[in-house]
């Protein structure tokens, strides 16, 4: 059941009026039971899965709290149980590829897997809520006692599929608590909602097509024209990933509770370090505290804390699939975040450079140059082959001088798609790239605060419009899912 | 706090209330303005082969005498057989008359007969009637029909339910069919979609809004110097991509029937054993029961209704469940029978060999004429048709 789906927009309301006519104690199980179909709805087999760690996880968070000499054995066992099946489902396919790939030479035969493994959905995100659950009780928190409250924990609807990943402590007490219905969850639930939408409908599934114009045939385009396309994945990943988040957050709004925010104008940021600060929150959040500090985080040797960049950016980008193009996209972003590091060391004992690198001037062409880094990597992260990620880098870096401009060709790309609000990307992107910098104003001096609520049920009204008339009839999956 | 005061608090206090109350006052106001704006309902951005051949019919100076219907096995006799008769590449697009049944009957009779022909691939017995009931109507309405028929567009288990063909729903869009677009959605959802846009204008014309979008937006690329667009041509690589994602969009220059083609044949058993097995009693009576619709139909409109029974490969008929083509041939002929309409059969292995087709089921431009000539001695010695015999003819 997608989220910019009918099915979504039924089951959605009915369940929030049944939620809020409900008493207090028939709420948690009907979110859960909500969830289990919500769940069901895709594979209904896999609900044996989330079942069944949401089990295991509960036990072994009591086990860890109740048995504190055995804490640790507890811990790593239910680390390892999820992992193991996170790799089983996730990983099987491409390490039978590689191992096979490794030992040819050797003369060595791997055998290909002799059935079919299905990726559940939203795997990698509830298997993360459970290892920081296990890996947070083993420190000292206190685990949840309501089995039902643990339950939609792990799944409840609006962030089972892609997130934001949660986090017990903020969460649980949360649908523990009484909830009372104001007209305010109302108000920020749609709002978040339509506002969703229209990031991923009118916005990303309209660049969704033009990017893959470009990035399928990189030999029909110039190295202006792939860096137009790569900027069009820069906003199309932003807005399909922020867009889901929002309807999750206004899904989740709708009952009163608050979910995490998982971005904050990524593209505003003005170094690596803090682009990791403001897209995917979540998750980056996730690995500094269950991987980066278990490996000895910053506080330890230059050299050491560089391996320990290096490891969680690596892994993080594998998180994302089992494909050596995430772990290269993974790896570059760890050697970025080691170049900032030295460029900030570098700062310490040039002064200037220090001076300039925080006046305005400096701060624009820091965004600038961040953005385009990103930019880079996204060419690693969207690319179909390695070959082909090659050409694009190469047409990119090194323009031809003989090609005047960007071609009409692939301004004439999005028109194919129908329906599309936006007909040349060339006018959809400055307008995206404005639109950032004018939201980074708007939050800095807290302009949405005081908008009169007028004006608020006009953008409301608007974005109900501009969805329900230009919605496309076939919309893509939303890309997070895949992972 | 009673239901009814916590509502109207909402409505006092919450601004998303008020967004939903403008919604749905504009779409109040837009249900009362479209009738008098006079919208183009065939305005689409998304140019199918449906939206073509509806386009050309809508151009037609003349009324049709002889509208042709029927799925692409009528599409491949008609864009091949024309090719190799008149020796010319036909744009299948812009090809919606079969010149060379027109050419025959006139040589026969000596009368002038004007032809229509939807042949759309996929046309089930339903998409018929939608067709017929919508478009030929009124001053629309042609002599006769001829309609080409298989046991496909009667039994077909890759399709789902008769509202889910793009002819149906275009047809409903038109505000045609709207006596079973209820009860041809059988699913809740599909249910849900066609009560959305009963319900709300704005869903309703959204392919008017986004047609009127595109236009504009293309105004706005020329007034900012982008005047050229339409000698662009897309790469035939990236409109493949296009066509993954919406497959029956279709280009003006991309699909050419031509001549003189060496003859190939594609073993297309594994589709047609998908499509046929098993029978399913169910849809099957359905599209039965829309075929006597579109008779009982014409009948009413005084539209005289040749069934043509279409020519299949044996191996063709060999996929098909134990007794399901006399099945659909036996009720096929008795409904012809009820409803004064002629059942003609043309499934003739002697005639149609397979050197004819391209593949088990659909005939390459060799059997197209062959088709044409056999069915224009038959419609010229039709005396109910009475081609050359009537002055309306003429």
């Amino acid at each position: 059941m997608l989220f910019n789906s009918i099915k979504y927009a039924l089951f959605l309301p009915v369940v929030a009026i049944l939620f809020w006519i409900l008493p207090q104690r028939f709420r948690v199980p009907l979110l859960l039971a909500a969830s289990y179909f919500f769940y069901m709805s895709w594979r209904p087999i896999y609900i044996f899965l989330i079942l069944g760690l949401t089990v295991g996880n509960y036990f072994a968070g009591l086990l860890i709290a109740n048995q504190p000499q055995r804490k640790k054995f507890w811990m790593v066992t239910a680390v390892a149980a999820n992992l193991a099946v996170l790799v089983y489902f996730k990983y099987a396919y491409f390490a039978d590829e590689t191992l096979a790939a490794m030992l040819k030479p050797a003369g060595i035969a791997v055998p290909a897997i002799p059935f079919e493994i299905v990726l559940p959905l939203g795997i990698s995100f509830f298997v993360f809520e459970f290892i920081h659950y296990v890996v947070d009780i083993y420190r000292g928190g206190a685990p949840v006692k309501s089995f039902m409250g643990f339950s939609l924990f792990a799944s409840f609807f609006p962030t089972q599929i892609a997130g934001p990943i949660k986090r017990y402590q903020d969460f649980v007490p949360q649908f523990l608590a009484e909830a009372k219905f104001t007209p305010q969850c109302l108000d920020e639930g749609v709002t978040l909602i339509l506002f969703g939408l229209f990031k991923k409908v009118m916005i990303a599934d309209n660049l969704s097509f033009f990017v893959q114009g470009g990035f399928s045939h990189p030999e029909l385009f110039t190295g202006l024209d792939l860096w137009i396309f790569t900027y069009a994945f820069a906003f199309q990943i932003y807005f399909d990933f922020s867009g889901y988040t929002d309807i999750a957050r206004g899904s989740a709004k709708l009952f009163g509770y608050k979910v995490p925010i998982n971005f904050n104008l990524p593209y505003l940021a003005n170094n690596m370090a803090n682009f990791w600060h403001r897209w995917h929150i979540s998750l980056s959040t996730w690995l500094r505290d269950y991987l980066f500090i278990p490996l000895g985080g910053s506080r330890c040797s230059k050299w050491l804390n560089y391996r320990n960049l290096f490891l969680t950016m690596a892994l993080g980008g594998l998180w994302h699939g089992a494909a050596a193009h995430f772990f290269f996209w993974g790896i570059f972003h760890g050697l970025a975040l080691i170049v900032h590091k030295e460029f900030q060391n570098l700062q310490e004992l040039v002064a200037p450079l220090k001076q300039f690198v925080q006046s305005k001037t400096g701060h624009v062409l820091s965004v600038i140059l961040t953005f385009h880094a990103v930019c880079i990597s996204w060419v690693l992260f969207r690319a179909e082959t390695n070959e082909a990620c090659l050409s694009i880098l190469k047409k990119m870096f090194f323009l031809d001088p003989a090609a005047q401009g960007a071609s009409m060709l692939a301004m004439k790309l999005p028109e194919i798609n129908y329906p599309l609000v936006y007909p040349s990307i060339y006018i959809l992107l400055p307008i995206l790239v404005a639109s950032h910098f004018i939201m980074g104003y708007v939050n800095e001096k807290k302009l949405l605060d005081n908008v009169p609520k007028g004006m608020k049920a006009v953008y409301c009204f608007t974005l109900m419009v501009i969805i329900l008339a230009f919605s496309p009839d076939k919309s893509p999956r939303f890309i997070y899912f895949q992972f | 706090m009673s239901f009814a005061r916590q509502l109207k608090e909402l409505v006092k206090t919450s601004y998303v209330a008020w967004a939903f109350i403008a919604l749905i006052a504009c779409d109040l106001f837009c249900h009362v303005a479209w009738p008098n704006l006079k919208l183009d309902h065939f305005a689409s951005p998304n140019h199918s082969m449906v939206w073509w051949t509806i386009d050309d019919f809508r151009k037609q100076q003349k009324n049709p005498d002889i509208v042709l219907m029927g799925s692409s096995l009528l599409m491949h006799v008609l864009h091949g057989g024309d090719a190799e008769y008149l020796q010319l590449p036909q744009n299948e697009v812009f090809h919606h008359k079969a010149v060379m049944l027109e050419n025959l009957l006139k040589e026969k009779t000596g009368a002038s007969v004007n032809t229509f022909v939807f042949a759309l691939a996929g046309q089930m017995a339903s998409d018929a009637y939608a067709l017929s009931s919508t478009l030929l109507t009124g001053e629309r309405k042609p002599k006769a029909i001829v309609y080409t028929i298989a046991p496909r567009d009667f039994m077909d288990n890759t399709f789902s339910n008769p509202a889910s063909t793009e002819i149906f729903k275009f047809m409903n869009h038109l505000g045609g069919a709207k006596d079973v677009a209820w009860q041809a959605r059988p699913g809740f959802l599909d249910k849900v979609e066609y009560g959305l846009e009963n319900l709300s204008a704005l869903y309703d014309h959204r392919q008017y809004l986004v047609y009127l979008q595109h236009k504009y937006s293309e105004s706005v690329l020329k007034l900012i110097g982008f005047k050229n667009m339409a000698e662009i041509h897309t790469p035939f690589k990236l409109r493949r991509l296009a066509l993954l994602d919406l497959p029956e969009h279709t280009g003006t220059n991309e699909r050419i029937a031509c001549p003189n083609l060496p003859p190939t044949f594609t073993d297309n058993s594994d589709e047609y054993r998908m499509r046929y097995q098993p029978f399913k009693e169910k849809p099957y009576r359905i599209q039965v029961a829309y075929m006597e619709k579109f008779l009982s139909y014409c009948k009413q409109e005084g539209i005289q209704v040749i069934l043509v029974n279409m020519p299949l490969l044996d191996q063709n008929l060999k996929l098909m469940p134990q007794g399901s083509y006399d099945l659909y041939k036996s009720t096929v002929q008795n409904l012809a029978s009820k409803y004064d309409a002629q059942f003609l059969d043309m499934h003739d292995p002697a005639t149609f060999k397979q050197e004819m087709y391209c593949d088990t089921a659909h005939m390459n431009g060799k059997g197209g004429m062959k088709f044409f000539t056999l069915l224009s001695e038959k419609l010229a010695n039709d005396s109910k048709l009475a081609i050359g015999k009537q002055g309306t003819w003429q």
